[in-house]
């Protein structure tokens, strides 16, 4: 089935090469310039996932994230205008799933609109990189012949961020899916096994490739073969 | 067999050249004939110091393993098994490796020493015991090697191996301390010019005590009491007055420029202790800020009492006021004293009068006395009179009446005079009375027998009540000259005050409730209709319970609580209203003059600014022009190749644009000052690594060493990364393409540091100060890199930490950014 993307934007130069670029992947794209029309397209015939301008002119588009929320939980890329922009933080709060500066790249956009599309990989069995294979089932992994070890911790983190596949997935989401409802871990925490999974796969762990942190934010996993 | 003598080369940091000095000794003494041997000497890769030993003998070196390291110590056993007469070891704080025979290296000295050998040997002041503690505040390292003080202070010879910061550091960045490769955050951070110039004082501090330990027993033994100068110990003779505080200032002044101690003295003039009240309490806290030392004394002298406590102090300099007011009058007499007897003392006079002690001007209505004087005038005349009749009544045969009345009368105008016109009247009518009773014939009646007495006792009279009067006008007339004088002083104050801010505004209010004796006095200003307090002396009081108000302009007003004022009064304030008024209105002047000065300033800046990067702007423009132009001709048929080729071109300039474009706008978000960092927890890793995604490294190598350990750090997560993005981008930008850029991060005293290495041509000294105080100076070909430090420095300002540039150590430029710690929720 195809999927259908909305994308929102007052641009029209950036809606005209986001659809291009949407459409040659096969995605059904509908567009939109202002937010009482977006969420009217959302009403009528929802889409399955959102790709929403932060700056609007009109209603804005934290406020169309927030009445989009109030009734629907579809997957929301937020596109913000500077990386250091306090309104990411408030969207991403407001529950956007994931965001992207302007001015991005096309293959940044496409691979998070795919990672969010897919949805997390159910039947997680093993995953093979340029750089080391993991093995869900048994619970065995290896870099260049070389068996690695993985606490079970470290095994918990990488089942959530592979399963994952690219999507952002923050700090408390990553809390939650390792500890589950137990009593709370803090982030410092976190960090360690992350960078002791590092210094495993990584050829290179002060420029990880694949377990990257989004500093303040969360982590997302990259796999170049997605 | 006697010990071994120790001489001691005493370093403020490492590199200044102690193990060179501490060779050169050891061949000194050998072509003087002694037997010189080297136990240990560290050369740190030093090829200058290598080359230093020479053909010396050196006693081979023993090797301990420690998990799997070996690790190399100076042998004890081979050493004392040479018995030289002389031996060299390096590094007296230094630890011996486990599994040696002493724990540390000044104890392996020890036994040399014990030995009877001679040790010539070296020691850093941080690895002194003693300032440990203040070494970890200057320098924000901890030093866990630690030798003795008194194993040093019991040196036969300490000699200071000096050298200037500035000296240090430049032998620092030539690399002739440590590689580039072993430059870490904390050393790094070590050798910045401020913790060296407090470690050089700090050695000589520390040899100063030292000198001074010998200097004392000298003395005692040969009992001299002549002053000697080692370190300057200032004496300051302060008085308890208010000119206390300029002048201990002053003194501090000169005591901090020399390095002298402070000593505080108050000599109370024991002649004269009823005179004033001398109040030293804000000398004593003065004293204690300035880390001296506070003494009171109490002599008939004051000179020679200053003058004895500077010898027994050992004082070298002593410090004076002299002020104009009428109390130095008689201290004038005790400087010339001092100076007389001070003979080998430096003696400063220094002039703190120009401004009058601040007294606290009590308003006395005109005319009348307080209750307590008019008490104690009747009281006056209730005891004088009748014991004055008494007196009189036992000589009444010879003195006559003219004679009693002249007596009466003196009694009657002291009372008066004390007590006031009303007390004087009933004095006199007392005293004629009495007269008229004891003195007047017939005797013991209030008859009067004569009519020329009638006329004496009227005459008395009048002339008592009269001449009360004339002493009471003379009382009036100096409280007048007195509240003139006051006036006089604070329309001066207020003159003073003229284009000063708001807040001196206060004492000028506080003395003004002070002379008229009223107990609130307040500045009204108008905002939007009505009145608010601008400025308030005294108690809160309702607005509307002022009654006095005095315009000042259209929008202030003055208002006083209290009393009704008399026309004089009026006056005097309006006068004082007027300088407000002024006051105000340059103050209105003086912001609207710095607002100007802003806007030109803004306006060179834009200038510059515009002027700088047209540059950068123009370049990759241009470059992307003629790649897309060439992709739209349709003339040419371009294989997907080239069109590649193209398009690739286009992308990398692109980027570099936006690079631009985003510095350019976060340097206008600076200067609009609208930023306001998100304060979120993060590890230093992960900014590296994230900023790292974001720059183009032009090709370079990059060398990342962080350690796991290190703790997170609250800060603005976008902002760090745009710092570090910045910085490493330039250091690829301008490094040389075959030299790795490094990387390296730590723990200081005060955070984190990131080190930022590259070996290109580095920015001269002039330059980085125009680069971090704003973005000018930039319009040469470097302008972006310029501007991408700036806004580095400028968001590191922001998160109140600091860009700060150095020298690679052998050419190249060394960016540090210094996140400041803040304590984890």
């Amino acid at each position: 089935m195809t999927q259908r993307v909305l994308i929102v934007d007052d641009e029209v130069q950036i809606l005209r090469a986001l659809r291009m670029n949407l459409e040659a992947r096969g995605y059904l794209v509908t567009t939109s310039q202002n937010g009482e029309e977006a969420l009217r397209f959302v009403r009528n015939e929802p889409p399955d996932l959102v790709i929403l301008d932060l700056e609007l002119a009109g209603m804005s588009g934290l406020e169309v994230l927030e009445s989009l929320r109030a009734s629907s939980d579809l997957p929301v890329i937020i596109l913000s205008a500077r990386s250091g922009d306090p309104e990411k933080l408030l969207a991403l709060d407001e529950g956007a799933n994931d965001f992207l500066a302007k001015p991005f790249s096309i293959g940044d956009l496409v691979m998070r609109v795919r990672a969010l599309l897919r949805g997390d990989v159910e039947e997680l069995t093993t995953l093979a990189t340029t750089d080391f294979t993991l093995d869900f089932v048994a619970s065995t992994a290896s870099r260049g012949g070389e068996r690695l070890a993985f606490t079970e911790v470290e095994w918990k983190i990488l089942r959530v961020l592979v399963r994952s596949g690219g999507r952002l997935v923050t700090e408390r989401q990553l809390l939650e899916g390792v500890f589950g409802d137990g009593p709370p871990e803090d982030g410092a925490h976190l960090r360690h096994h992350v960078t002791r999974i590092r210094r495993k796969l990584e050829p290179e762990p002060a420029r990880p490739r694949y377990v990257r942190t989004v500093p303040g934010i969360g982590f997302r996993f990259y796999n170049a073969i997605v | 067999m006697s010990r071994g003598t120790l001489r001691v080369y005493l370093g403020l940091a490492p590199g200044v050249g102690k193990t060179f000095r501490m060779l050169d000794e050891g061949w000194r003494r050998r072509e003087r004939g002694a037997d010189v041997v080297v136990g240990f000497v560290e050369t740190h890769d030093r090829p200058l110091t290598a080359a230093q030993i020479r053909d010396m003998e050196v006693v081979p070196r023993k090797i301990y393993d420690y998990r799997g390291t070996q690790i190399q110590e100076m042998d004890l056993d081979a050493v004392l098994a040479r018995r030289p007469q002389v031996a060299l070891v390096d590094e007296l704080a230094h630890t011996n490796a486990p599994g040696a025979k002493n724990e540390k290296r000044w104890q392996d000295v020890e036994v040399l020493l014990e030995a009877g050998i001679d040790v010539i040997t070296t020691v850093n002041i941080q690895h002194l015991e003693s300032v440990n503690d203040v070494v970890e505040k200057i320098t924000g390292i901890v030093q866990r090697e630690t030798v003795p003080d008194a194993i040093v202070r019991k040196a036969e010879q300490i000699e200071l191996v000096d050298i200037t910061p500035e000296a240090l550091r430049r032998r620092m960045a030539h690399g002739n301390i440590y590689p580039a490769e072993k430059v870490d955050a904390s050393l790094s951070n070590f050798f910045r010019s401020g913790n060296l110039t407090a470690l050089r004082e700090l050695s000589l501090l520390w040899l100063a005590d030292r000198v001074e330990d010998s200097l004392k027993k000298y003395l005692d033994d040969h009992d001299i009491k002549e002053s000697w100068e080692t370190r300057e110990r200032l004496i300051v003779a302060v008085t308890g007055s208010e000119t206390d505080e300029a002048l201990l200032r002053r003194a501090a002044r000169i005591a901090s420029r020399t390095g002298a101690e402070l000593f505080a003295v108050h000599v109370i003039d024991s002649g004269a202790l009823q005179e004033r009240s001398a109040d030293t309490t804000l000398a004593r806290e003065l004293t204690v800020e300035f880390e001296g030392t506070f003494q009171e004394i109490m002599d008939e002298d004051v000179a020679s009492a200053l003058v004895a406590f500077a010898r027994s102090e050992r004082g070298t300099q002593i410090v004076m006021g002299s002020s104009r007011n009428r109390k130095a009058v008689q201290r004038t007499g005790v400087i010339e004293k001092v100076l007389r007897q001070a003979r080998d003392l430096d003696v400063h006079i220094i002039a703190v009068g120009g401004e009058k002690p601040r007294r606290t001007w009590r308003r006395r209505k005109i005319g009348t006395y307080s209750w307590q004087r008019q008490v104690g005038g009747l009281v006056g005349a209730a005891v004088l009179l009748p014991l004055l009749t008494l007196a009189l009544t036992q000589v009444r045969s010879n003195v006559s009446v003219s004679t009693v009345f002249l007596v009466y009368l003196v009694v009657v105008l002291g009372v008066a005079s004390w007590g006031g016109v009303a007390v004087g009247l009933v004095a006199a009518i007392a005293a004629s009375g009495l007269e008229n009773y004891f003195f007047v014939k017939p005797l013991h009646t209030l008859e009067v027998a004569r009519p020329d007495d009638v006329v004496a006792i009227i005459a008395f009279l009048v002339f008592a009540v009269g001449a009360s009067i004339v002493v009471n006008l003379f009382a009036q007339r100096s409280s007048e000259a007195e509240r003139s004088k006051a006036e006089a002083e604070i329309l001066a104050r207020a003159a003073a005050t003229v284009a000063t801010t708001r807040d001196d505004l206060v004492p000028l209010l506080d003395s003004l409730r002070a002379i008229f004796a009223v107990p609130t006095v307040a500045l009204l200003e108008r905002r939007e209709g009505d009145w608010a307090t601008e400025l308030l002396s005294g108690e809160e009081v309702d607005l509307a319970s002022l009654n006095a108000r005095f315009a000042i302009d259209d929008n202030h007003v003055l208002v006083m609580a209290g009393s009704s004022l008399d026309s004089q009064d009026r006056q005097l304030i309006g006068a004082f209203a007027g300088r407000v008024a002024a006051s105000i209105e340059s103050q209105r002047l003086a912001h609207e003059a710095a607002a100007r000065q802003a806007i030109a300033e803004t306006d060179a800046l834009r200038t510059g600014l515009l002027k700088a990067v047209s540059h950068d702007l123009r370049t990759p423009l241009a470059t992307i022009e003629a790649n897309v132009s060439s992709l739209l001709q349709s003339d040419v048929a371009w294989t997907s190749n080239e069109q590649h080729g193209f398009l690739v071109a286009v992308d990398r300039e692109v980027r570099r644009l936006t690079r631009l474009v985003t510095n350019l706008l976060d340097a206008g978000r600076l200067e609009a000052n609208i930023i306001t960092p998100r304060y979120l927890h993060v590890a230093l890793d992960d900014l590296v690594a994230s900023a790292l995604e974001t720059i183009d490294t032009y090709g370079r190598v990059l060398a990342i060493d962080l350690p796991d350990d290190l703790p997170l750090i609250e800060t603005d997560p976008d902002l760090a990364e745009r710092v570090i993005a910045n910085v490493v981008s330039n250091a690829c930008r301008f490094g040389p393409p075959d030299q790795p850029i490094r990387i390296n991060g730590g723990t200081t005293g005060h955070g984190l540091e990131l080190l930022v290495i590259d070996r290109g041509p580095g920015i001269p000294e002039k330059k980085r100060a125009a680069i971090m105080a704003s973005f000018q100076d930039l319009n040469d070909e470097r302008s972006g890199a310029g501007l991408g430090l700036s806004v580095a420095s400028g968001f590191m300002a922001l998160l109140g930490g600091e860009l700060r540039f150095d020298d690679t150590p052998g050419g190249g430029l060394t960016v540090a950014v210094e996140l400041a710690r803040k304590e984890l929720a």
